[in-house]
């Protein structure tokens, strides 16, 4: 390998994914925000690389690699998007890039099911439920319950990331990158709000390919129609309510369906299985019992059954995170906050901390007692 | 035969629940066969309870098949019964027991001793307030030592005392009571009541349908990773 030199996309990376401004690097490396903007411009071929290692907390390697693999704002399904600014996006973006090289790594060293999501985006006027019907006959799932969303999608092929704890102003996006269908989600949700994400990235990634980034409310729309369908079939629910329904029985229907009580009314109303009255009545009542910020009793958070078996893997074949990161030219941290919640979660309550632990660090002497990887 | 047990005109007399039983066995019937057919109404009527259905539709449908099950009930133990529908009045019979069962509709004191006796939720046609006429008569006429005529003219199902399975669906039970009713009023309701026989009231039907549990079986076993 011959001598590398200076990136100056990668520096706008790392700056990126800090959250930091220009100014806040140059005033941290001692200069002015014009040496940044020309240190990033490319116009300077020696920049001073330790400073930015400093002030930025990525390795030299990293300032000194090949472009990295770059996702535009235009090609990702976001939501909440309105109330970001171009700051926190940029910032979510460059978390896609590490995510795009560290599964390049896992493609280059392990097998993976490839992908293997029919295409809905033909024709365009295809009712979502339509589609989430035909998913359901595709994946045999017919009008049973899906019991983990997660490791089904992971096993056809979509790869499936967590956004780190500080990232989470959004709830979930999703993207193509050529024929590989990416999610990243917001782990530090319910159960039942993530299982309803990743049904809702799943519609856009299936049906929304061809206008992908154009966000619109009808889109979104379709999207939740889609989850909705995927996750709670209509004609299942027919034959499922035998008679009148009171809330108690939602808890009970919510459980089997693993959703939140809240998309379960929702839907109990639009099949018009309940009344508009009862709808209302059962939204407040839900409301005070703190369901619509929470799921009292709700299931256990599903863990990713691609990095589990990869972890496993991993740990034998000698690897460590700082390993990885090394061959990636990131901070460990990064690939830590791309997997947590999702092969490592955090125990409930008390024990929230804003830090991500080790994934491949020895789980006979874990740094965090209260977290615990998923089974 | 069905009948007051001094052949005398009385106050109403109102069954306990824990007595129920024995007082059925002059019907032939159990305190499970009445609870059988109420349960078979409420789980029909539940199934037509939601939106797509006339809102009348569900009383109907309860009505029907709780008197559908009553028949069977009472067939299957092949005890004289036969199915009485002369002039379109639909009831279980039986001569032997000079007794023909309907199934109506009462309200919120049915299946208890309460301020008052129970009434019916809808004004009865003619041929109720016949039927309950010739309980009287009989009730009387016992009385006086004149036993009604057995007018070869009138079908069977019309000759035996008509008494009520009366049913009242609450949120969480259905209350139910087998009683004998003596008069009509000039509102169409009946007034009056010679026996109430209280029962114990059935558990109103789950509205969801068991969960199997081979549901969630969309996972297979395979590892998905390798080398």
């Amino acid at each position: 390998m011959g001598q590398r030199s200076f990136n100056p996309t990668r520096l706008t990376l790392a700056r990126q994914r800090n959250g930091f401004t220009k100014q806040h690097l140059a005033d941290l490396c001692g200069v002015s925000r014009r040496a940044v903007t020309a240190w990033e411009s490319g116009d300077v071929d020696n920049p001073p690389l330790e400073a930015l290692v400093t002030s930025l907390g990525f390795p030299l390697s990293f300032f000194l690699s090949d472009d990295p693999p770059l996702i535009s704002r235009e090609s990702i399904a976001f939501r909440a998007l309105s109330t970001m600014t171009a700051r926190q996006l940029d910032r979510i973006l460059a978390t896609t890039t590490f995510a795009l090289e560290l599964s390049d790594w896992i493609n280059e060293n392990y097998k993976t099911p490839r992908p293997n999501l029919p295409d809905f985006s033909e024709p365009d006027d295809l009712l979502p439920a339509v589609a989430a019907e035909s998913l359901r006959s595709i994946w045999g799932l017919h009008e049973r319950p899906v019991n983990q969303l997660l490791p089904l999608l992971e096993r056809n092929g979509v790869r499936v990331f967590s956004l780190p704890i500080e990232d989470r102003e959004v709830d979930a996006f999703s993207f193509w990158r050529d024929t590989e269908p990416y999610i990243f989600l917001n782990t530090g949700k319910t159960a039942e709000r993530i299982r309803f994400d990743l049904a809702h990235e799943l519609a856009h990634l299936l049906m929304h390919r061809q206008v992908v980034g154009q966000k619109s409310r009808s889109l979104e729309q379709d999207a939740q129609t889609f989850a909705s369908n995927l996750l709670i079939p209509a004609d299942a629910l027919y034959a499922q309510v035998v008679g009148r329904l009171r809330l108690g029985d939602v808890f009970k229907l919510k459980r089997y369906w693993r959703v939140s009580a809240v998309a379960l009314v929702h839907r109990l109303a639009q099949l018009a299985i309940i009344s508009e009255w009862h709808y209302r009545t059962w939204m407040i009542e839900l409301s005070q019992q703190g369901f619509r910020s929470s799921e009292p009793g709700g299931i256990h958070p599903e863990a990713s059954r691609l990095f589990k078996e990869l972890l496993r893997l991993l740990r034998e074949d000698g690897w460590s995170t700082h390993r990885i990161a090394s061959e990636l030219n990131i901070p460990a941290r990064e690939i830590n906050g791309m997997v947590f919640g999702l092969a490592i979660a955090p125990a409930p309550a008390n024990a929230r901390t804003s830090q991500q632990p080790d994934l491949l660090m020895d789980t006979r002497k874990p740094p965090f007692p209260a977290l615990s990887v998923i089974k | 035969m069905v009948q007051p047990a001094d052949h005398q005109v009385e106050v109403v007399r109102v069954v306990p629940p824990d007595d129920a039983a024995e007082h059925l066995k002059d019907f032939g019937l159990t305190v499970e066969m009445l609870h059988r057919s109420i349960e078979a109404g409420d789980n029909k009527r539940n199934q037509v309870s939601q939106e797509y259905y006339p809102l009348t539709y569900r009383g109907v449908v309860m009505w029907a098949e709780t008197l559908a099950e009553l028949r069977r009930q009472l067939l299957k133990i092949s005890d004289g019964y036969e199915i009485g529908r002369t002039a379109n009045y639909e009831t279980i019979y039986c001569v032997k027991r000079n007794v023909a069962l309907a199934v109506v509709a009462g309200d919120s004191m049915v299946g208890t001793k309460g301020s008052r006796d129970p009434r019916l939720t809808r004004k009865r046609g003619i041929k109720t307030t016949e039927r309950v006429t010739r309980n009287a008569r009989y009730i009387y006429q016992q009385g006086e030592l004149f036993p009604l005529p057995k007018n070869k003219e009138i079908p069977e199902d019309e000759t035996c005392l008509t008494w009520f399975l009366m049913v009242r669906p609450t949120s969480k039970e259905v209350r139910l009571e087998l009683s004998w009713p003596l008069s009509i009023d000039d509102d169409g309701l009946v007034g009056g009541w010679q026996k109430r026989i209280l029962l114990p009231p059935v558990a109103i039907s789950g509205a969801t349908a068991p969960v199997n549990p081979d549901d969630y079986l969309d996972d297979g076993n395979d590892n998905i990773v390798s080398r």
